[in-house]
């Protein structure tokens, strides 16, 4: 499938790349709800795959991350210079500090006055936490003995760990175990680090909203991180298979915002394991076919399970469902298939598709009423993946229309009106997209397309809800989009051996690319001569 | 023929008029200059406005030889310092500029200091001003504009110790004091200059102003010429270990009216990137500490081969960085905003290019038309810039000539319409008209020979080095007028004359110099004057 390669594009350029190493801003750092998902890799049999059916859905909305940004800054790591630029989005400005031996992987860090940004220094193993405000610029450095490949972040700012991802490292020997994590304390004035072991192959890593523990998803189970005492401690791991042999790489497991609860899903298995994170109890949901997909809204309130078999969406109320697992709704779709959803980040709407099988018909359900009903829209093409903006108004829909269709372009995307019953928007693709990304106001949406297969790089930008579409070319193979909020610009990060991004200006429309962020750095005007 | 003789001031080279040297002196103390050799190697000549220059260094002097309406040579002898070190005329030829270098090394205060003396070019030609340096450098680079002159170390320089990245600027239209002369020491990253570019007045955040580029073997640096006090702005390209070397630069002011869109692009050798420095606004947060308006901020345009020339270009889309990249044969165009590189292919490599829109006029919608050429294929191309459906270019017009193209000679008003394109070996010639697109061949029979075109644009003159002929070019007939001289000719220079015809004086490297003065527009043997020894006379 077209988008599977673009993923696999999509994937290798972000774990490998020096410039946007550490992927989506919100989903792998740590999530502002405090929700974060972890799927199996795909290999599993899904609902009827073993019998011939449907291939299991994909889950392609991971791949699609933004590069790091925080409030007015963009931050990009140069492995080889062992420096860090950071541009100004309003100004263009880039400046450039110094770092450890290889900063590679990078992460906001959520400050309510400067922007902060952490950098793992992969040889030198350390990390740098930078602190931007205004024009000065602040460099902390804590030793990270475990060295890896991700960080997650704690939604207030005040902790990091950084983790390896084994999926990231290529050819990875069965008996290393990435078990290694450190825990940074970046409280100002009174930072420190912690190595601790977790888990085999750790998959996730999330922190609950209260920043009170810590969770690390492996295939050992949930191992969870005590953050409330004098030095982060691993408090427990709670197995979530009663098999010695369980594949935990066909799991889906979603935490709660709480930190309260895990819920798991597996491949091929009608039911919902609900585990919790305080006593290890487990409670199990039946469904009536095996799910595929699971997610949990942004309040944490409903866990919202996809039966693509029977068409259905279990709405699994949290805590509730623990007390009595066998009161939920059910809720029929009918007229559409449904197999995926994708969450708004502050509304209950779940939408709700399926990338399995080709479906043009995307389906809206209001999780926050008892018996919602479900609202389909038409679309033009097969659906792939769904991007929802903030406050569910719009969503940008990616469509596949490589299976059979007619079509000349090799992907196509859709911008969704779904608070106002209008028709969407369709606009064909010159390549497949390799990054999307969603301004939180709404009002803007990137998407970057072309690969090294497809290499008509363009910068898409749809304007909500006016709907109106804007396709820029790029210079170079994009690597991902993002959104500068502060700026009010859009950016895209593109492979060059001297760095490349693009900005364009969500008031004016204007256009900007700027490539050798370090030469940038080597203009001496004189100033403090 | 009428034959002018003045008397030799080397005995050993004109032994017959020593008696009549020694009889100039006899009634006194014989001044030192004629015991000074006459060093004519090499024989440092220049044309002007009004008269052609020789620098008889050993005699400490610039000979200015202005023409009388009947063709006599009124030389005029203005001193200059000791250790000459280089001699240019500005381009419009309205001054001389002689940098000297003094007594080296300078041992007592009343040892002679270095100084770059300028001399008016017109056909009364006087000393307009002396600048007196605090070192003696032998580097000498005029600004197009004729309103700076830039001084700088060469490899000649000598001195105990050097720092080879201090510059003397001299501001050309103001008197000597003690702003001017000013010294500019660059700061340096390990580079020493290389070259030098003065740009047009540019549009830039703060007002306008001109900038001085300078080239070194690593990096660029940005001297405001409105305010050269001021530190320069250097832009290292070396950071890591690929050592990057300027290799050309190419300017743009940018849309009229805009002051923050002005751009500087640098060819680097031998790389396939092209880095174009914007000069923009000093972000808010530099303000305060920084001494200038604009800074340059560097974007990195990748060309896909290693460039041969630069230039920025108008299209209907925007301006553009044209790139010559013949390794590829094609122009390879930039937009400077966004990155964005499209070819266009050429079928030939060429390495030169030049804008001729102000010649030709413009596309139908504003863009440039460029000229092309090549010092490898036997092709010039006209490409008319403007984007049609799938492609960025309106149309590429190529001529075949007979070979290729060493060098391209602009032709003054009236006849700015015409290039002069010599061959590399000497032997033929392209009269190139850019509103016809015709190429009209010229052979010469002697190799090596060059041609001059005259500033009024009308004529043109070959030569030889080796050769006492000279043809006379009519660029509006391309009649070419033969006429052999006496002597071997070195140069020739078409001066305005004292009653306001046209001269040309042709230099002869015999001797204490030669020279041959025609009627310019009426060439004639019937008509010249001949004159020898001209380094004899007038002291």
């Amino acid at each position: 499938m077209t988008y599977t390669r673009a993923l696999l594009v999509a994937l290798s350029v972000v774990g490998m790349s020096a410039f946007v190493a550490c992927g989506d801003s919100a989903n792998e750092y740590g999530p502002a709800d405090g929700d974060f998902s972890t799927s199996g890799t795909g290999s599993g049999p899904g609902a009827g795959g073993e019998g011939g059916g449907p291939p299991p859905e994909e889950e392609l909305e991971s791949s699609y991350s933004a590069p790091v940004a925080t409030g007015s800054f963009v931050w990009i790591a140069n492995p080889t210079s062992g420096r860090v630029a950071y541009i100004n989005a309003s100004t263009l400005e880039i400046n450039v500090v110094e770092a450890g031996n290889a900063p590679t992987y990078i992460a906001p860090i959520p400050d309510a006055d400067e922007d902060v940004a952490i950098v793992l220094n992969v040889l030198s193993y350390d990390a740098t936490i930078l602190r931007a405000k205004g024009s000065d610029l602040t460099a902390q450095s804590l030793p990270v003995p475990s060295s890896g490949n991700a960080w997650a972040v704690s939604d207030d700012g005040r902790w990091a760990i950084a983790w390896t991802d084994s999926r990231r490292v290529e050819d990875a020997d069965p008996i290393d175990g990435f078990q290694d994590i450190t825990v940074l304390d970046l409280k100002e004035g009174a930072s420190k680090s912690t190595a601790l072991t977790v888990g085999y192959r750790p998959v996730a890593v999330a922190f609950d909203t209260a920043g009170t523990r810590a969770f690390a998803v492996t295939q050992d189970g949930i191992t969870v991180v005590s953050l409330d005492s004098a030095d982060p401690a691993v408090s427990k791991n709670i197995k979530l298979s009663d098999k010695p042999v369980d594949d935990a790489t066909t799991r889906d497991v979603e935490i709660t915002p709480d930190g309260g609860y895990a819920l798991v899903r597996r491949e091929g298995e009608p039911v919902i394991s609900v585990f919790s994170l305080i006593d290890g109890g487990r409670t199990d949901v039946a469904l009536p076919a095996p799910p595929t997909d699971l997610d949990l809204s942004a309040d944490g309130a409903v866990a919202i399970a996809v039966v693509r078999e029977t068409s259905e969406v279990a709405l699994l109320p949290i805590p509730a469902i623990v007390t009595d697992p066998s009161v939920f709704p059910l809720v029929k779709v009918t007229d559409a298939v449904v197999g995926s959803t994708s969450l708004a980040q502050e509304s209950p709407l779940a939408f709700l598709y399926t990338n399995a099988v080709p479906n043009s018909l995307l389906t809206v359900l209001d999780t926050s009423v008892v018996a919602p009903k479900p609202h389909i829209i038409q679309l033009w093409a097969p659906i792939s993946a769904v991007f929802p903006t903030a406050d569910a108004a719009h969503a940008i829909v990616l469509h596949d229309t490589s299976g059979g269709s007619a079509s000349e372009y090799p992907a196509a995307m859709s911008a969704v009106p779904v608070a106002i019953d209008l028709p969407a928007k369709i606009t064909g693709l010159d390549a497949p997209p390799v990054s999307v990304a969603i301004a939180p106001a709404g009002h803007r949406a990137l998407i970057a397309t072309g690969d090294e297969q497809s290499p008509s790089y363009r910068l898409y930008v749809a304007s909500l809800p006016s709907l109106q579409i804007a396709k820029y070319p790029l210079a170079s193979q994009p690597i991902a989009a993002g959104i500068v909020a502060g700026a009010d610009r859009g950016f895209v990060a593109q492979k060059h051996p001297d760095g490349r991004i693009t900005f364009v200006d969500f008031k004016t429309g204007e256009v900007r690319t700027l490539t050798g962020f370090e030469l940038a750095s080597q203009v001496v005007d004189g100033s403090g001569e | 023929m009428i034959a002018a003789r003045f008397q030799s001031r080397t005995p050993a080279l004109a032994a017959s008029l020593c008696a009549l040297a020694l009889g100039a002196t006899a009634c006194g103390e014989r001044s030192e200059v004629w015991d000074q050799s006459i060093t004519t190697a090499p024989l440092v000549t220049q044309g002007l406005r009004g008269a052609a220059a020789i620098v008889d260094h050993e005699a400490q002097r610039a000979l200015l030889l202005p023409v009388e309406g009947d063709l006599k040579l009124d030389p005029v002898s203005i001193p200059i310092g000791r250790s000459f070190a280089a001699a240019k005329a500005t381009l419009d030829g309205n001054k001389l500029l002689v940098l000297c270098r003094g007594d080296v090394p300078r041992r007592t205060s009343d040892d002679q200091e270095p100084a770059l003396y300028m001399i008016e070019g017109s056909t009364n030609p006087r000393e307009l001003g002396r600048y007196t340096l605090s070192d003696p450098l032998s580097g000498l680079g005029i600004d197009p504009m004729s309103s700076f002159a830039v001084i700088y170390p060469s490899a000649d320089d000598t001195s105990f110790v050097q720092n080879p990245n201090e510059l003397v600027l001299v501001k050309l239209d103001a008197p000597a004091s003690a702003s001017n002369p000013v010294p500019v020491s660059l700061r340096s990253f390990g580079g020493r200059p290389q070259g030098f570019t003065f740009t047009p007045e540019l549009a830039l955040p703060g007002g306008a102003r001109r900038l001085l580029v300078v080239q070194t073997d690593r990096d660029v640096a940005l001297v405001d010429l409105s305010a050269p006090e001021k530190p320069e702005i250097t832009v290292k390209l070396t950071g890591g270990p690929h050592a990057l070397e300027p290799s050309g630069v190419a300017v743009s002011d940018g849309e009229p009216g805009a002051s923050d869109d002005a751009r500087i692009a640098i060819r680097v050798n031998n790389d396939p990137n092209v880095i174009v420095l914007d000069l923009l606004p000093v972000p808010e947060s530099k303000a305060e500490e920084s001494p200038h308006s604009f800074l340059p901020v560097p974007n990195i345009v990748y060309v896909g081969g290693p460039p041969t020339d630069i230039a920025f270009v108008r299209t209907d889309g925007g301006l553009r960085l044209a790139a010559l990249v013949p390794s590829r044969g094609v122009m390879t165009l930039v937009d400077p905003t966004t990155g964005i590189a499209s070819d266009v292919d050429l079928g030939a490599p060429f390495e030169r290019i030049s804008i001729v829109t102000d010649i030709v006029g413009e596309t139908t919608d504003g863009s440039d038309v460029a000229l092309l050429w090549s010092t490898s294929s036997p092709n010039v191309a006209f490409v008319s810039l403007g984007v049609t459906v799938g492609k960025p270019y309106k149309s590429v017009e190529r001529l075949e000539l007979a070979e290729p193209i060493a060098s391209v000679m602009d032709v003054p008003a009236p006849n700015g319409h015409l290039k002069i394109l010599a061959s590399p070996s000497g032997g033929s010639f392209v009269v190139l008209n850019l509103l016809s697109r015709t190429a009209a061949p010229l052979l010469a029979s002697t190799p090596g020979a060059r041609a001059v075109p005259s500033p009024e644009g009308t004529r043109a003159w070959m030569l030889a080095e080796s050769s006492s002929s000279l043809a006379q070019l009519d660029l509006a007939t391309l009649h070419p007028k033969n006429v052999t001289l006496s002597y071997v000719i070195q140069d020739v220079f078409d001066v305005e004359r004292r009653d306001g015809g046209r001269a040309l004086i042709a230099v002869h490297p015999v001797g204490a110099v030669g020279l041959t003065v025609l009627d310019a527009k009426q060439p004639s043997l019937d008509n010249s004057l001949e004159y020898l020894g001209i380094l004899l006379g007038e002291f």
